[in-house]
């Protein structure tokens, strides 16, 4: 398609091609019970290119959610859980001695996958976090002298206990950046428990069957990154960006001592991305501001460093970027 | 021959001329020949000389320490000359001026000596001058200052009663008292309004949005092709004007979040779809780069108004208003919490409205009713084109159709 758009055309396109969207939905809704925003944040990194952090107590249906997407999109799928003893190599592979080719072969680990869990990745230390988040960055894996470019459409949902710290290797600030979202996933309700309960002694469970292929995933990404954000929409952005590194400039006073350091480059670029992809799932051709606002939460709150101040007043990230939303005039 | 011998003798005086000592010549003149007795006079003394020959007035070398010499039986004084002046005139001279102060105290007719100046073993002398000294009109009768009579103590009034520092400088006295009390306004009121400068009486959000929508219109922005501009300044004014008149901090709110918050406002009378179809069409010029036919933007515009004019305050109106929300209570009976509530101040009182934290689209909240909203925006937009025969296709200044493109 050609740089100059005709956002109807682009509208009518969106509408052909995200009625896959209603088929997705609908196959997760057949599996798990709410988790709505769980859901449409797999649906947004997916349609952006990203991937996701995802912070919630065991049980909340993770696993389930990103295996029954991949049933879903007819991808392959790939659970890796982190451990402390967990090397490099046990994520993207290794080079191993073949006796009977005289050779080493190369010995794919389980980063070849289109969607990959990984459970717990605060478990791991560092060199294997290290490992995942490069590959996740460059979309690549070198393996001995060789590099292999990971299959599209590739998406890493990467889970972490909040609980539980003990033991643990929280992620550096400068890799958790690199997941376009970090999402915090709560309790069902009461009458979604009972629904879940309900589907889990049921005798028959409804099998899920492929719905869009993985090709038809890419081309949609394609049509995602061709959605119009006007130069009042990055404007917006670039200013939320910036009130996180300069909140005195906005006439956010209070913020100036409650905030360590702002948000990077990546974060405008990320919530551009995420927004676009939002638009998408509205059907929309263009970003709005509403696009913005609806992801920024889960775009920024791995991206702002809480100062000690903020902590002793247990003051979190959400509740800085809900004032910055307040403050910073909507276009 | 004759004539050769004419050039030859002119050569020869000229050149012993030249060789010769010129004349020392002495010119002297006063200033006036009248003056009055005791005033000063001026005498110009000219002296013209060779160069390099030293001369000097006899006279002056009797200047005693006072710096006076005296002429004619001590009735002249001659003071000490005040300027010297020396000017080249050519042919090897130089003009030596004086200017010398004279002094006459009595009265009467003076004949001034002739000035005699000695340079080598030249001399010369000045002509005799004429002095007429005129006396001063003064008599014995004239009083210094007008008699008064003593004052009677009877009759007394109170000036006379005042101290001679307060009866000379009263004047001074009120100055600075004025100055005092002025002072001490100016600090009070700068102490109760911030400021020295009078304010001016604040405008009413009403007011000022239907000011600022004339100079909108007047401004012929979207019929210039300036579309996105306009509708970023009709907005703006109506989200301005909602914020001084709701208490709804529309500046930080997408369009659905305005709505959202018209809506819990509960009132019937405002007409929520105005405003609705003005800001979902300022979003799709602001964001989408659509540009609107010439009757929809005159039609918004009216649109815009009409809210305004619509929720225009009765008197004290909004004072109404604002009880309205501050009374509203929740269904469930409880007390509404504070921290979704903030206030406004304007000129018609202070006001409650839902505050900014009230709503948010979130994604986790407001997917569904953001995507109806738009799809029942889209609907009506697609209303508007289709009754218009041609779409949102029209023909630019150029005569070219305009599309909604983007790039």
């Amino acid at each position: 398609m050609s740089e100059t758009v005709n956002i109807r055309e682009l509208n009518d396109l969106i509408a052909s091609k995200s009625n896959f969207l209603t088929m997705i939905r609908t196959g997760m809704r057949h599996r798990i019970v709410g988790q709505k925003h769980l859901i449409d944040s797999l649906l947004i990194a997916l349609l952006a290119n990203g991937h996701v952090l995802l912070e919630g107590v065991p049980g909340l249906a993770k696993t389930l959610a990103i295996k029954t997407l991949a049933t879903l999109v007819d991808a392959k799928y790939n659970r890796i859980q982190f451990t402390p003893d967990l090397l490099p190599a046990d994520v993207i592979g290794t080079l191993i001695y073949s006796i009977k080719k005289e050779t080493f072969e190369v010995k794919k680990g389980p980063i070849f996958a289109n969607f990959v869990l990984a459970d717990e990745i605060n478990r791991a230390p560092a060199k294997v976090q290290s490992a995942l988040l490069e590959a996740m960055q460059e979309r690549q894996v070198t393996i001995g002298e060789e590099t292999f470019a990971l299959d599209k459409p590739f998406l890493v949902m990467a889970t972490q206990n909040p609980i539980e710290q003990e033991g643990t290797y929280p992620l550096p600030e400068a890799q958790t950046d690199r997941f376009l979202l970090k999402v915090i996933i709560g309790y069902p309700t009461k009458e979604e428990e009972k629904e879940i309960i309900r589907q889990n002694i049921a005798s028959a469970v409804e099998a899920i069957h492929a719905v869009v292929s993985r090709n038809e995933i890419t081309e949609v990404q394609k049509i995602v990154n061709m959605i119009y954000v006007d130069e009042k929409i990055e404007n917006y952005i670039v200013d939320l960006v910036f009130a996180t590194r300069e909140p005195a400039k906005y006439g956010l006073n209070d913020l100036e001592d409650l905030i360590e350091y702002g948000a990077s480059p990546r974060a405008s670029i990320s919530l551009a991305k995420a927004a676009r992809a939002y638009a998408f799932l509205q059907g929309r051709g263009y970003v709005i501001p509403e696009d913005v606002r609806a992801v920024c939460h889960d775009v920024m709150r791995h991206r702002i460093g809480l100062s000690y101040e903020a902590e002793a007043n247990n003051i979190n990230s959400d509740e800085v970027i809900t004032t910055i939303l307040d403050k910073v005039q909507v276009p | 021959m004759k004539i050769k011998n004419i050039i030859l003798s002119l050569a020869c005086f000229g050149s012993c001329s030249a060789a010769m000592a010129g004349p020392v010549m002495l010119n002297a003149r006063l200033d006036s020949a009248t003056m009055l007795m005791g005033n000063v006079n001026t005498l110009h003394i000219e002296v013209v000389q060779d160069k390099g020959v030293r001369g000097n007035f006899p006279l002056f070398e009797k200047f005693g320490p006072e710096g006076i010499v005296t002429l004619l039986n001590d009735t002249v004084e001659l003071r000490q000359p005040v300027k010297v002046d020396t000017v080249d005139v050519g042919s090897g001279r130089i003009q030596i001026n004086y200017e010398v102060p004279v002094q006459v105290f009595d009265s009467g007719y003076y004949k001034l000596p002739a000035f005699v100046f000695a340079a080598g073993r030249d001399t010369a002398r000045s002509k005799e001058l004429l002095l007429t000294v005129t006396p001063v009109n003064v008599t014995a009768d004239d009083p210094i200052a007008p008699y008064t009579d003593v004052s009677d103590p009877e009759n007394q009034s109170i000036f006379d009663k005042l101290p001679d520092w307060l009866y000379y400088y009263w004047w001074l006295y009120l100055l600075a008292i004025i100055l005092i009390v002025g002072g001490i306004y100016f600090w009070k009121r700068y102490r109760k309004e911030g400021t020295l400068m009078p304010k001016k009486p604040e405008k009413t959000p009403y007011q000022r949005a239907i000011d600022d929508l004339k100079r909108l219109k007047a401004r012929k922005l979207w019929e210039s092709g300036r579309e996105k501009e306009y509708y970023t300044q009709l907005t703006e004014i109506l989200r301005t004007y909602l914020d001084g008149r709701f208490g709804i901090q529309a500046m930080e709110m997408t369009s659905g979040e305005i709505m959202s918050h018209l809506a819990d406002l509960g009132d019937h009378d405002i007409p929520r779809d105005k405003m609705r179809d003005v800001l979902d069409m300022a979003d799709f010029v602001k964001f989408a780069m659509v540009r609107p036919l010439p009757d929809d933007n005159v039609a918004l515009f009216k649109d815009a108004v009409d809210f305004v004019e619509s929720t225009k305050p009765l008197d004290n109106s909004e004072i109404n208003v604002s009880a309205r929300i501050d009374n509203k209570v929740p269904e469930d009976g409880k007390q509404k919490d504070d921290s979704n509530v903030s206030t406004s101040a304007h000129a018609g009182g202070r006001y409650k409205g839902v505050g900014r934290r009230g709503r948010m689209a979130r994604l986790d909240e407001t997917p569904d009713r953001i995507s109806a909203k738009r799809l029942k925006v889209g609907k009506k937009i697609n209303r508007r084109e289709s009754s218009s025969g041609n779409n949102s296709v029209k023909p630019d200044s150029n005569g070219n159709e305009r599309k909604e493109v983007m790039k």
